[in-house]
Protein backbone atom coordinates (compact mmCIF):
# COMPACT_ATOMS: atom_id res chain seq x y z
CA UNK A 1 0.00 0.00 0.00
CA UNK A 2 1.67 3.58 -1.21
CA UNK A 3 1.58 5.85 1.75
CA UNK A 4 3.39 9.07 2.95
CA UNK A 5 5.87 8.94 5.56
CA UNK A 6 4.64 11.68 7.85
CA UNK A 7 6.97 11.06 10.79
CA UNK A 8 4.77 13.79 13.20
CA UNK A 9 1.24 12.13 12.65
CA UNK A 10 2.32 9.00 13.30
CA UNK A 11 3.80 9.53 16.30
CA UNK A 12 0.54 10.95 17.23
CA UNK A 13 -1.77 8.37 16.31
CA UNK A 14 0.45 5.95 17.73
CA UNK A 15 0.29 8.36 21.51
CA UNK A 16 -3.41 7.95 20.85
CA UNK A 17 -3.80 4.01 20.17
CA UNK A 18 -4.46 3.78 16.37
CA UNK A 19 -2.80 0.42 15.55
CA UNK A 20 -2.65 1.10 12.03
CA UNK A 21 0.17 3.77 13.02
CA UNK A 22 2.21 1.20 14.53
CA UNK A 23 2.12 -1.36 11.93
CA UNK A 24 3.43 1.48 9.55
CA UNK A 25 5.74 2.40 12.21
CA UNK A 26 7.51 -1.25 11.88
CA UNK A 27 6.68 -1.70 8.25
CA UNK A 28 8.85 1.31 7.39
CA UNK A 29 12.09 0.12 10.01
CA UNK A 30 11.40 -3.45 9.33
CA UNK A 31 14.62 -3.97 7.36
CA UNK A 32 16.55 -2.64 9.19
CA UNK A 33 15.67 -3.63 12.70
CA UNK A 34 15.84 -7.37 11.23
CA UNK A 35 19.41 -6.51 9.66
CA UNK A 36 20.80 -5.42 12.83
CA UNK A 37 19.39 -8.20 15.08
CA UNK A 38 20.51 -10.64 12.40
CA UNK A 39 24.52 -8.70 12.12
CA UNK A 40 24.88 -8.66 15.80
CA UNK A 41 23.30 -11.66 16.96
CA UNK A 42 23.64 -14.25 13.74
CA UNK A 43 24.60 -17.35 14.42
CA UNK A 44 24.72 -17.03 18.30
CA UNK A 45 21.34 -17.34 18.61
CA UNK A 46 18.77 -19.81 16.61
CA UNK A 47 16.49 -18.26 14.29
CA UNK A 48 13.79 -18.98 17.26
CA UNK A 49 15.58 -16.64 19.47
CA UNK A 50 16.18 -14.42 17.06
CA UNK A 51 12.30 -13.76 16.35
CA UNK A 52 11.37 -13.50 20.21
CA UNK A 53 14.00 -11.03 20.52
CA UNK A 54 12.62 -9.27 17.45
CA UNK A 55 9.41 -8.98 19.02
CA UNK A 56 10.75 -7.82 22.80
CA UNK A 57 12.19 -5.12 20.37
CA UNK A 58 8.93 -4.38 18.92
CA UNK A 59 7.20 -4.09 22.13
CA UNK A 60 10.05 -2.06 23.83
CA UNK A 61 9.64 0.40 20.58
CA UNK A 62 5.82 0.63 20.75
CA UNK A 63 6.05 1.58 24.72
CA UNK A 64 8.80 4.26 24.17
CA UNK A 65 7.06 5.59 21.41
CA UNK A 66 3.52 5.12 23.42
CA UNK A 67 4.54 6.86 26.53
CA UNK A 68 6.18 9.99 24.62
CA UNK A 69 9.83 8.49 24.68
CA UNK A 70 10.16 10.65 20.98
CA UNK A 71 10.81 13.87 21.06
CA UNK A 72 11.09 15.59 17.78
CA UNK A 73 12.28 19.19 19.43
CA UNK A 74 15.05 17.64 20.69
CA UNK A 75 17.00 17.33 17.71
CA UNK A 76 17.30 13.47 17.11
CA UNK A 77 15.73 11.92 14.05
CA UNK A 78 13.44 9.15 14.59
CA UNK A 79 15.65 6.86 13.04
CA UNK A 80 18.24 7.31 15.50
CA UNK A 81 16.00 6.86 18.26
CA UNK A 82 14.19 3.78 16.59
CA UNK A 83 18.15 2.22 16.29
CA UNK A 84 19.24 3.41 19.65
CA UNK A 85 16.36 1.15 21.05
CA UNK A 86 17.14 -1.86 18.93
CA UNK A 87 21.16 -1.67 19.66
CA UNK A 88 20.29 -1.23 23.73
CA UNK A 89 17.94 -4.63 23.40
CA UNK A 90 20.72 -6.38 21.30
CA UNK A 91 23.56 -5.31 23.37
CA UNK A 92 21.59 -6.51 26.32
CA UNK A 93 21.54 -10.30 24.88
CA UNK A 94 24.89 -9.79 23.58
CA UNK A 95 26.21 -9.15 27.02
CA UNK A 96 23.56 -11.84 28.35
CA UNK A 97 25.73 -14.71 25.83
CA UNK A 98 28.95 -13.24 27.06
CA UNK A 99 28.27 -14.10 30.55
CA UNK A 100 26.78 -17.11 29.60
CA UNK A 101 29.65 -18.33 27.73
CA UNK A 102 32.75 -16.48 29.66
CA UNK A 103 35.75 -18.81 28.22
CA UNK A 104 34.36 -18.37 24.69
CA UNK A 105 35.41 -15.66 22.61
CA UNK A 106 32.32 -14.36 21.49
CA UNK A 107 33.52 -11.44 20.21
CA UNK A 108 35.01 -13.62 17.49
CA UNK A 109 33.42 -14.12 14.01
CA UNK A 110 31.39 -17.35 13.87
CA UNK A 111 30.05 -18.77 11.08
CA UNK A 112 28.74 -21.84 12.50
CA UNK A 113 26.18 -23.32 10.26
CA UNK A 114 22.50 -22.87 11.63
CA UNK A 115 20.18 -25.39 10.53
CA UNK A 116 18.10 -22.37 9.11
CA UNK A 117 20.55 -20.74 6.47
CA UNK A 118 19.09 -17.22 5.09
CA UNK A 119 21.10 -17.65 2.53
CA UNK A 120 19.49 -20.42 0.76
CA UNK A 121 16.27 -17.50 0.83
CA UNK A 122 17.72 -14.79 -0.14
CA UNK A 123 20.69 -15.34 -2.48
CA UNK A 124 19.29 -15.92 -6.42
CA UNK A 125 21.95 -17.69 -8.69
CA UNK A 126 22.11 -14.31 -10.29
CA UNK A 127 23.07 -12.94 -6.80
CA UNK A 128 25.61 -15.51 -6.25
CA UNK A 129 27.19 -15.22 -9.64
CA UNK A 130 27.80 -11.42 -9.38
CA UNK A 131 29.43 -11.59 -5.51
CA UNK A 132 31.59 -14.51 -7.49
CA UNK A 133 32.73 -12.73 -9.95
CA UNK A 134 34.03 -9.64 -7.81
CA UNK A 135 35.40 -12.36 -5.67
CA UNK A 136 37.09 -13.95 -8.58
CA UNK A 137 38.93 -10.36 -9.45
CA UNK A 138 40.34 -10.17 -5.94
CA UNK A 139 44.39 -10.52 -5.67
CA UNK A 140 45.70 -13.96 -3.78
CA UNK A 141 46.72 -12.25 -0.59
CA UNK A 142 43.32 -10.63 0.02
CA UNK A 143 41.32 -13.78 -0.90
CA UNK A 144 43.82 -15.50 1.81
CA UNK A 145 43.03 -13.34 4.48
CA UNK A 146 39.32 -13.16 4.12
CA UNK A 147 39.13 -17.01 3.64
CA UNK A 148 41.24 -17.24 6.53
CA UNK A 149 38.61 -14.42 8.68
CA UNK A 150 35.39 -15.47 7.33
CA UNK A 151 35.22 -18.69 6.63
CA UNK A 152 38.03 -20.54 8.89
CA UNK A 153 37.00 -18.21 11.38
CA UNK A 154 40.58 -17.20 12.61
CA UNK A 155 40.62 -13.96 14.65
CA UNK A 156 43.07 -10.99 13.34
CA UNK A 157 45.29 -12.08 15.81
CA UNK A 158 45.86 -15.40 14.88
CA UNK A 159 46.10 -14.86 10.78
CA UNK A 160 48.51 -12.30 11.96
CA UNK A 161 50.49 -14.95 13.78
CA UNK A 162 49.78 -17.42 10.77
CA UNK A 163 51.09 -14.94 8.06
CA UNK A 164 53.49 -13.42 9.99
CA UNK A 165 52.63 -9.70 9.15
CA UNK A 166 51.11 -7.04 11.57
CA UNK A 167 48.13 -7.19 13.19
CA UNK A 168 46.80 -3.97 11.55
CA UNK A 169 48.19 -4.97 8.34
CA UNK A 170 45.79 -7.73 8.48
CA UNK A 171 42.93 -5.70 9.13
CA UNK A 172 43.97 -3.16 6.59
CA UNK A 173 43.85 -6.54 4.37
CA UNK A 174 40.89 -7.27 4.69
CA UNK A 175 38.86 -3.80 4.77
CA UNK A 176 40.84 -2.79 1.41
CA UNK A 177 39.58 -6.51 0.17
CA UNK A 178 35.91 -5.06 1.09
CA UNK A 179 36.12 -1.92 -0.81
CA UNK A 180 37.24 -3.54 -4.18
CA UNK A 181 34.42 -6.33 -3.44
CA UNK A 182 31.57 -3.23 -2.55
CA UNK A 183 33.06 -0.86 -5.54
CA UNK A 184 32.68 -3.78 -7.72
CA UNK A 185 28.93 -5.35 -7.22
CA UNK A 186 27.97 -1.12 -7.33
CA UNK A 187 29.17 -1.27 -10.42
CA UNK A 188 27.59 -4.65 -11.22
CA UNK A 189 24.24 -2.88 -9.92
CA UNK A 190 23.66 -5.22 -7.08
CA UNK A 191 21.83 -2.72 -4.95
CA UNK A 192 18.97 -3.11 -7.16
CA UNK A 193 17.96 -6.28 -5.31
CA UNK A 194 17.23 -4.52 -2.23
CA UNK A 195 14.46 -1.97 -1.64
CA UNK A 196 14.67 1.26 -0.47
CA UNK A 197 13.12 3.02 2.84
CA UNK A 198 9.48 2.14 2.64
CA UNK A 199 8.07 5.80 2.06
CA UNK B 1 20.30 12.18 2.24
CA UNK B 2 24.11 12.21 0.53
CA UNK B 3 26.21 10.16 2.76
CA UNK B 4 29.33 11.86 3.89
CA UNK B 5 30.96 8.83 5.90
CA UNK B 6 34.97 8.43 4.79
CA UNK B 7 35.61 5.14 6.14
CA UNK B 8 32.22 3.25 5.24
CA UNK B 9 33.90 0.63 3.58
CA UNK B 10 36.11 0.29 6.68
CA UNK B 11 33.21 0.18 9.49
CA UNK B 12 31.30 -2.25 7.42
CA UNK B 13 33.19 -4.85 7.64
CA UNK B 14 34.35 -4.38 10.91
CA UNK B 15 31.00 -4.25 12.00
CA UNK B 16 29.81 -7.48 10.29
CA UNK B 17 32.66 -9.15 11.36
CA UNK B 18 32.61 -7.90 15.12
CA UNK B 19 35.27 -5.56 15.57
CA UNK B 20 33.40 -2.90 16.70
CA UNK B 21 33.05 -1.94 20.18
CA UNK B 22 29.62 -1.42 21.59
CA UNK B 23 29.85 2.39 21.11
CA UNK B 24 31.25 2.29 18.06
CA UNK B 25 28.01 -0.24 16.78
CA UNK B 26 25.61 1.95 18.52
CA UNK B 27 26.80 5.10 16.25
CA UNK B 28 26.97 3.07 13.42
CA UNK B 29 23.51 1.85 13.65
CA UNK B 30 22.31 5.26 14.01
CA UNK B 31 23.65 5.98 11.13
CA UNK B 32 22.52 3.42 8.98
CA UNK B 33 19.43 3.68 9.93
CA UNK B 34 19.19 6.91 8.44
CA UNK B 35 21.55 6.25 5.19
CA UNK B 36 20.12 4.35 2.36
CA UNK B 37 23.42 3.99 1.00
CA UNK B 38 25.26 2.40 4.17
CA UNK B 39 22.62 -0.02 4.66
CA UNK B 40 22.58 -0.68 0.58
CA UNK B 41 26.13 -1.72 1.15
CA UNK B 42 25.86 -3.16 4.41
CA UNK B 43 23.25 -5.87 2.76
CA UNK B 44 25.90 -6.68 -0.21
CA UNK B 45 28.85 -7.24 2.75
CA UNK B 46 26.54 -9.67 4.41
CA UNK B 47 25.35 -11.57 1.49
CA UNK B 48 29.35 -11.58 0.34
CA UNK B 49 30.08 -12.59 3.69
CA UNK B 50 27.56 -15.58 4.06
CA UNK B 51 28.54 -16.42 0.53
CA UNK B 52 32.20 -16.73 1.72
CA UNK B 53 30.66 -18.71 4.90
CA UNK B 54 28.96 -20.76 2.95
CA UNK B 55 31.24 -21.68 -0.06
CA UNK B 56 34.48 -20.80 1.18
CA UNK B 57 37.02 -20.75 -1.40
CA UNK B 58 34.92 -21.88 -4.67
CA UNK B 59 33.03 -18.44 -3.92
CA UNK B 60 36.15 -16.58 -5.25
CA UNK B 61 34.99 -19.20 -8.52
CA UNK B 62 32.30 -17.76 -10.89
CA UNK B 63 30.87 -20.25 -13.16
CA UNK B 64 32.74 -21.02 -16.00
CA UNK B 65 29.79 -21.36 -18.76
CA UNK B 66 28.17 -18.49 -17.27
CA UNK B 67 29.11 -16.14 -20.36
CA UNK B 68 28.31 -18.53 -22.73
CA UNK B 69 25.30 -19.56 -21.20
CA UNK B 70 23.77 -15.99 -21.03
CA UNK B 71 24.60 -15.48 -24.90
CA UNK B 72 23.32 -18.88 -26.43
CA UNK B 73 20.78 -19.72 -23.52
CA UNK B 74 18.10 -19.61 -26.38
CA UNK B 75 19.08 -21.87 -28.29
CA UNK B 76 18.03 -24.70 -25.82
CA UNK B 77 14.86 -23.86 -26.22
CA UNK B 78 14.55 -23.94 -30.31
CA UNK B 79 13.66 -27.05 -32.12
CA UNK B 80 15.94 -28.52 -34.34
CA UNK B 81 14.91 -27.50 -37.53
CA UNK B 82 14.69 -24.23 -35.82
CA UNK B 83 18.57 -24.68 -34.75
CA UNK B 84 19.44 -25.47 -38.80
CA UNK B 85 18.11 -22.02 -39.48
CA UNK B 86 20.31 -20.35 -37.46
CA UNK B 87 23.03 -22.66 -38.06
CA UNK B 88 22.88 -21.39 -41.81
CA UNK B 89 21.72 -17.73 -41.12
CA UNK B 90 25.04 -17.36 -39.10
CA UNK B 91 26.89 -18.69 -41.82
CA UNK B 92 25.46 -16.42 -44.75
CA UNK B 93 26.38 -13.32 -42.33
CA UNK B 94 29.92 -14.33 -42.09
CA UNK B 95 29.89 -14.47 -45.96
CA UNK B 96 28.33 -11.15 -45.84
CA UNK B 97 30.50 -9.27 -43.41
CA UNK B 98 33.22 -10.66 -44.97
CA UNK B 99 32.66 -9.49 -48.77
CA UNK B 100 31.70 -6.53 -47.35
CA UNK B 101 34.99 -5.80 -44.81
CA UNK B 102 36.94 -6.85 -47.55
CA UNK B 103 35.88 -4.39 -49.91
CA UNK B 104 36.18 -1.37 -47.37
CA UNK B 105 40.04 -2.23 -46.77
CA UNK B 106 40.88 -2.15 -50.18
CA UNK B 107 39.22 1.25 -50.87
CA UNK B 108 41.00 2.35 -46.85
CA UNK B 109 44.03 1.33 -48.53
CA UNK B 110 43.76 3.51 -50.68
CA UNK B 111 42.95 6.84 -48.81
CA UNK B 112 46.09 5.88 -46.55
CA UNK B 113 48.04 6.41 -48.60
CA UNK B 114 47.25 9.85 -49.12
CA UNK B 115 47.44 9.86 -45.41
CA UNK B 116 50.47 8.50 -44.79
CA UNK B 117 52.70 11.11 -46.58
CA UNK B 118 51.04 13.76 -44.49
CA UNK B 119 51.42 11.88 -41.44
CA UNK B 120 55.29 11.32 -42.27
CA UNK B 121 56.13 15.16 -42.83
CA UNK B 122 54.46 15.31 -39.81
CA UNK B 123 56.19 12.03 -37.90
CA UNK B 124 59.61 14.08 -39.17
CA UNK B 125 58.49 17.36 -37.42
CA UNK B 126 57.75 15.52 -33.51
CA UNK B 127 60.93 13.45 -33.64
CA UNK B 128 62.59 16.65 -34.19
CA UNK B 129 61.35 18.46 -31.31
CA UNK B 130 62.05 15.24 -29.33
CA UNK B 131 65.75 15.41 -30.84
CA UNK B 132 65.78 19.21 -29.15
CA UNK B 133 64.28 18.18 -26.04
CA UNK B 134 66.68 15.63 -25.84
CA UNK B 135 69.71 17.52 -26.55
CA UNK B 136 68.63 20.39 -24.13
CA UNK B 137 68.35 17.76 -21.50
CA UNK B 138 71.79 16.75 -19.92
CA UNK B 139 72.19 12.99 -19.72
CA UNK B 140 72.13 12.80 -15.74
CA UNK B 141 69.16 14.78 -15.48
CA UNK B 142 66.76 12.58 -17.78
CA UNK B 143 64.13 12.30 -15.09
CA UNK B 144 61.46 10.28 -17.96
CA UNK B 145 64.59 7.51 -18.16
CA UNK B 146 65.32 8.07 -14.48
CA UNK B 147 61.54 7.65 -13.58
CA UNK B 148 61.16 4.30 -15.43
CA UNK B 149 61.72 0.66 -13.86
CA UNK B 150 60.30 -1.83 -11.69
CA UNK B 151 61.51 0.13 -8.71
CA UNK B 152 58.44 2.46 -9.65
CA UNK B 153 55.70 0.78 -10.53
CA UNK B 154 52.91 1.94 -8.98
CA UNK B 155 51.77 -0.49 -5.68
CA UNK B 156 47.78 -0.95 -6.28
CA UNK B 157 47.03 -1.33 -2.72
CA UNK B 158 48.54 1.80 -1.63
CA UNK B 159 47.62 3.87 -4.78
CA UNK B 160 43.75 3.41 -3.93
CA UNK B 161 44.66 4.18 -0.06
CA UNK B 162 45.80 7.59 -1.48
CA UNK B 163 43.30 8.21 -3.78
CA UNK B 164 40.64 6.80 -0.69
CA UNK B 165 42.15 9.87 1.36
CA UNK B 166 40.34 8.67 4.55
CA UNK B 167 42.87 8.15 7.42
CA UNK B 168 44.01 12.16 6.76
CA UNK B 169 40.62 13.06 7.91
CA UNK B 170 41.05 11.87 11.42
CA UNK B 171 42.05 14.81 12.61
CA UNK B 172 45.04 14.38 14.49
CA UNK B 173 47.19 15.44 11.57
CA UNK B 174 47.05 18.91 11.45
CA UNK B 175 49.24 19.60 7.89
CA UNK B 176 52.12 17.71 6.22
CA UNK B 177 54.58 19.83 5.35
CA UNK B 178 57.29 17.71 3.64
CA UNK B 179 57.47 15.85 1.38
CA UNK B 180 54.28 16.87 -0.66
CA UNK B 181 52.13 14.67 -1.98
CA UNK B 182 53.50 12.52 -5.09
CA UNK B 183 56.27 15.01 -4.80
CA UNK B 184 59.60 13.75 -7.53
CA UNK B 185 62.44 14.39 -5.09
CA UNK B 186 66.06 14.51 -6.69
CA UNK B 187 68.65 14.64 -3.29
CA UNK B 188 70.70 12.87 -0.91
CA UNK B 189 67.82 12.97 1.97
CA UNK B 190 64.27 13.24 1.95
CA UNK B 191 62.68 15.51 4.96
CA UNK B 192 58.86 14.34 6.71
CA UNK B 193 58.02 17.07 8.39
CA UNK B 194 54.65 17.30 9.42
CA UNK B 195 52.06 19.04 12.38
CA UNK B 196 49.70 17.15 14.76
CA UNK B 197 46.96 19.12 16.28
CA UNK B 198 46.96 16.57 19.70
CA UNK B 199 50.36 15.92 21.65
CA UNK B 200 50.54 12.51 20.46
CA UNK B 201 52.94 9.74 19.98
CA UNK B 202 53.22 8.74 16.22
CA UNK B 203 54.89 6.63 13.68
CA UNK B 204 56.28 7.16 10.63
CA UNK B 205 56.59 3.95 7.98
CA UNK B 206 58.32 4.39 4.87
CA UNK B 207 57.44 1.33 2.26
CA UNK B 208 59.17 1.01 -1.24
CA UNK B 209 56.66 0.01 -4.15
CA UNK B 210 56.45 -3.44 -3.33
CA UNK B 211 55.31 -2.65 0.92
CA UNK B 212 58.83 -3.78 2.27
CA UNK B 213 59.37 -1.65 5.28
CA UNK B 214 62.23 0.79 4.72
CA UNK B 215 61.46 2.60 7.95
CA UNK B 216 59.46 2.57 10.50
CA UNK B 217 60.56 4.94 13.21
CA UNK B 218 58.81 6.39 16.85
CA UNK B 219 58.57 9.97 16.70
CA UNK B 220 58.09 12.82 19.02
CA UNK B 221 57.02 15.92 18.54
CA UNK B 222 58.56 19.73 19.09
CA UNK B 223 55.81 21.75 19.53
CA UNK B 224 53.51 19.30 17.85
CA UNK B 225 56.25 19.63 14.93
CA UNK B 226 57.70 15.57 13.67
CA UNK B 227 60.03 15.44 11.79
CA UNK B 228 62.78 13.11 10.35
CA UNK B 229 65.50 12.88 7.83
CA UNK B 230 65.80 9.62 5.41
CA UNK B 231 69.15 9.76 3.89
CA UNK B 232 70.38 8.35 0.74
CA UNK B 233 72.26 5.68 1.78
CA UNK B 234 68.95 4.03 3.64
CA UNK B 235 66.96 3.59 0.03
CA UNK B 236 67.31 3.42 -4.01
CA UNK B 237 65.53 5.42 -6.30
CA UNK B 238 62.21 4.76 -6.53
CA UNK B 239 58.75 5.06 -5.30
CA UNK B 240 57.82 5.43 -1.93
CA UNK B 241 54.83 5.48 0.06
CA UNK B 242 54.76 6.15 3.88
CA UNK B 243 52.05 6.57 6.28
CA UNK B 244 51.56 7.85 9.34
CA UNK B 245 49.99 5.78 12.62
CA UNK B 246 49.07 6.44 15.88
CA UNK B 247 48.53 3.30 18.24
CA UNK B 248 44.93 2.74 17.00
CA UNK B 249 44.96 3.66 13.16
CA UNK B 250 46.74 4.66 10.07
CA UNK B 251 46.27 8.42 10.27
CA UNK B 252 47.57 9.43 6.98
CA UNK B 253 48.79 7.87 3.42
CA UNK B 254 50.89 9.67 0.61
CA UNK B 255 53.89 8.61 -1.97
CA UNK B 256 57.10 10.49 -3.56
CA UNK B 257 59.39 9.73 -5.61
CA UNK B 258 63.25 9.41 -5.32
CA UNK B 259 65.81 9.78 -7.59
CA UNK B 260 69.23 9.51 -5.58
CA UNK B 261 71.34 12.04 -6.28
CA UNK B 262 74.79 12.08 -4.35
Amino acid sequence: MDYTFDEKSLIEKIISGDSEAENRLFLHFKERIEFLVRARLRNRVSSDEQKDILSEVKQAILLSVRKGGFDPSKGKPLEAYIAGIVSNIVAMHFRNLKMQNPAEDIDKHRSVKDPYNPLDDILTVERKEKIKNALSKLDEKYREVILMRIYEEQSIEEISNQLGIEKRRVSERINYAFKLLLKELKKQKYFQYFSGFDK
Amino acid sequence: MKCELKNRESLISKYLLNELSDEESLKFEAHYFQCEECFNELRTAEDTINLISDEGRSAFQPSENNSSNSIFMFLKNLSNPARIGFAFALVVLVFVLYFALKNDSTQLSEEQKIFTDKESSQKQEVDSLILQLQEQTAPGNNLIAELSGPQFNPNPYYEEWINENVRSSSGIIDKVLSPAASDTIISSSVLFKFRLSVDEPVRLVILDNYENEIKSVQLKNNNLICSFTLTSSEIKSGLYYWKIEDENEVLYVSKFYFVKSE
